[in-house]
């Protein structure tokens, strides 16, 4: 199954990016050879192979319920033009 | 030899005997870095401050207090490892003014070093050429109209080139070693879980590594004696201990059982470099090393594996992206899908972009087993081979690259190759083993890496093997004419 215009336009909406039809164009032939080079793998049998997320398995790491000190705020608020007092505050 | 390219054991030692100053040192790597960078790009920020930090260490050496083996060292850093003050960009439009409220775990153990500088990269670490940064190419030392590899060709630029004493790098399929077998240097991966990720922006959170870049094999030891160790703020970080890797480099490799794996050395590698990779083999069994030919049958699935599971993960790294509390922001939308789209859209790069989509179209629910859950499926099998293998020999060996270092420009528009660049190394990715390039030799007075593979945790020996190759290649006449 290759990756045509329609399902990479879907695909856009999902991820919030916008291309024009040169891109999209420009992006299908560049992934098509890579989808269906995946599409053909087929050869291997998973049936009873269980899926690998994580090569370990992670714990939380919890610590004592204390209050610490956290970010300075400056600093937060030093990367956004949408401050309002301590919030970041966007039209909705 | 030029101050700049002396070993870290060296510069320490003239530090502390006071036959050099912490300022010269630095100001000695600046002035570097102001002549030659411009032809060379590695650098996309230079830190000023480095030198009142250098005046500090002079100090304490001035009072007669005991500064540690790493201390004072002028290093680099890629620049999507989070730096306080300093910004940190990705190589990305979207986060060109962008400077972090923390500093990453592993700059927090590097706080006596002096941070020189942030390097260049393949935007948000996708890509194997350094082509793909929003700002600049970055050129191969050995040859200018080469690329240094990627992403991290900026940090093994920088070290290649006397830019810094040391650099970090970080790897999610190859782009430490890579990078590190084009530009000449030693690159290692270290196992997954021992160098804390956090403060490096992600890109595969089940892949991604930090490790040093150096043009030694003392030096990356040394350097990750200090970034190594167990880290609450990571949840993915392994208590393991502290460990000193300088301490069995010179255990040499008599007795040790090096696999070769037939599948590393296939038609798609250029032959003069499997010669090369043969070579080094030949004279490790001649210093005792037990060498054994084995199989790593799923090995060739490894890129269908990578690129469901990388892709797959950034198109969920990279969606906190949306402009609001740091990013790049285009404050005219009418509501909010409008401005997530506009900032997505105009601060992210091509090949960030294709990967996304890639990603995401593995994640979509008709996709999610087809793809990403047989991606996961097909890395179980890569893990049980390496478990299977190393339970016959302690360390695999294998070339870095398939290929040269190309032409700039040359495999930009192909994706297909560009990915086979990372063919070989990012297996060790999936299955969170370590691994680490180190040059063997040159071909058309280009360097060639050879790669060596360890069980998990096994930084020791295979820090050992490569101490190994080193000695037999000898010493590397670094390219003065920049």
């Amino acid at each position: 199954m290759s990756i045509d215009k329609n399902t990479i336009k879907e695909i856009c909406k999902i991820a919030k990016i916008h291309l024009t039809n040169e891109e999209i164009e420009e992006i299908e032939k560049d992934l098509n050879p890579i989808v269906e080079y995946m599409d053909s793998m087929d050869e291997l049998d998973l049936e009873n192979v269980e899926p690998t997320y994580r090569v370990f398995d992670s714990i939380n790491p919890f610590r004592e319920d204390e209050v610490k000190e956290s970010l300075n705020h400056e600093d937060v608020f030093a990367n956004t033009e949408n401050r309002e007092g301590n919030y970041f505050k966007i039209k909705g | 030899m030029e101050l700049y390219y002396k070993n870290i054991y060296e510069i320490h030692n003239m530090l502390r005997r006071k036959e050099l100053s912490c300022e010269e040192l630095t100001c000695t790597i600046l002035n570097r870095i102001n002549n030659i960078d411009e032809k060379l790009g590695a650098y996309l920020t230079i830190v000023k401050e480095s030198l009142s930090e250098a005046k500090a260490v002079d100090r304490k050496i001035g009072n007669g207090d005991y500064i540690e083996p790493l201390e004072g060292i002028p290093y680099s850093l890629k620049d999507n490892i989070s730096t306080r003050k300093i910004k940190t960009t990705c190589g990305s439009k979207m986060l060109e003014n962008y400077i972090s409220p923390y500093d990453a775990t592993v700059v927090e153990r590097l706080k006596k070093n002096i941070l020189v500088g942030k390097t260049n990269l393949d935007e948000f670490g996708m890509g194997s050429s350094t082509e793909n940064s929003a700002y600049k190419i970055t050129k191969n030392p050995w040859d200018l109209t080469k690329v240094p590899g990627g992403s991290s060709g900026g940090s093994a630029a920088a070290v290649a080139s006397g830019l810094c004493f040391f650099s970090l790098g970080s790897d999610t399929g190859g782009s430490i070693r890579q990078p590190a077998a084009f530009c000449g240097v030693v690159g290692l991966k270290p196992t997954y879980g021992l160098v804390s990720r956090f403060g490096l922006v992600a890109y595969g959170s089940s892949l991604d590594t930090i490790g040093p870049i150096t043009r030694n094999v003392y030096d990356c030891a040394l350097v990750l004696n200090h970034i190594s160790g167990y880290d609450t703020k990571d949840s993915t970080s392994v208590n393991r201990g502290k460990k000193d890797y300088t301490k069995g480099l010179k255990n040499g490799v008599c007795g040790l059982k090096i696999g070769i794996p037939k599948e590393y050395f296939h038609d798609g590698i250029d032959n003069r470099i499997k010669e090369k990779i043969i070579e080094v083999v030949k004279e490790l069994e001649k210093k005792g090393a037990i060498i054994i030919d084995v199989n790593l049958p799923h090995t060739k699935y490894g890129f269908f594996t990578y690129y469901n599971i990388a892709t797959a993960e950034c198109s969920l790294n990279l969606s906190r992206f949306d402009g609001i509390r740091y990013g790049y922001c285009k404050n005219e939308y009418d509501n909010l899908n409008e401005l997530y789209s506009h900032n997505r859209t105009l601060g992210f790069g091509k090949q960030v972009k294709k990967n996304i989509i890639l990603g995401t179209n593995s994640l979509i629910k008709t996709n999610y087993e087809k793809y990403y859950e047989k991606g996961a499926k097909v890395r179980t099998l890569i893990i049980k081979d390496f478990k299977e293998v190393f339970k016959k020999v302690d360390l695999l060996i294998t070339p870095t690259t398939p290929t040269l270092p190309f032409g700039i420009g040359e495999k930009i528009k192909d994706p297909i190759k560009m990915y086979k660049s990372d063919i070989l190394t990012i297996n060790a990715n999936i299955s969170g083993i370590p691994a680490l390039s180190i040059p063997c030799g040159f071909i058309e007075n280009m360097p060639v890496g050879v790669q060596i593979m360890g069980g998990y945790f096994n930084e020791e020996e295979v820090l050992t093997c490569a101490y190994e190759v080193e000695r037999m290649r000898g010493e590397i006449t670094w390219n003065t004419s920049l």
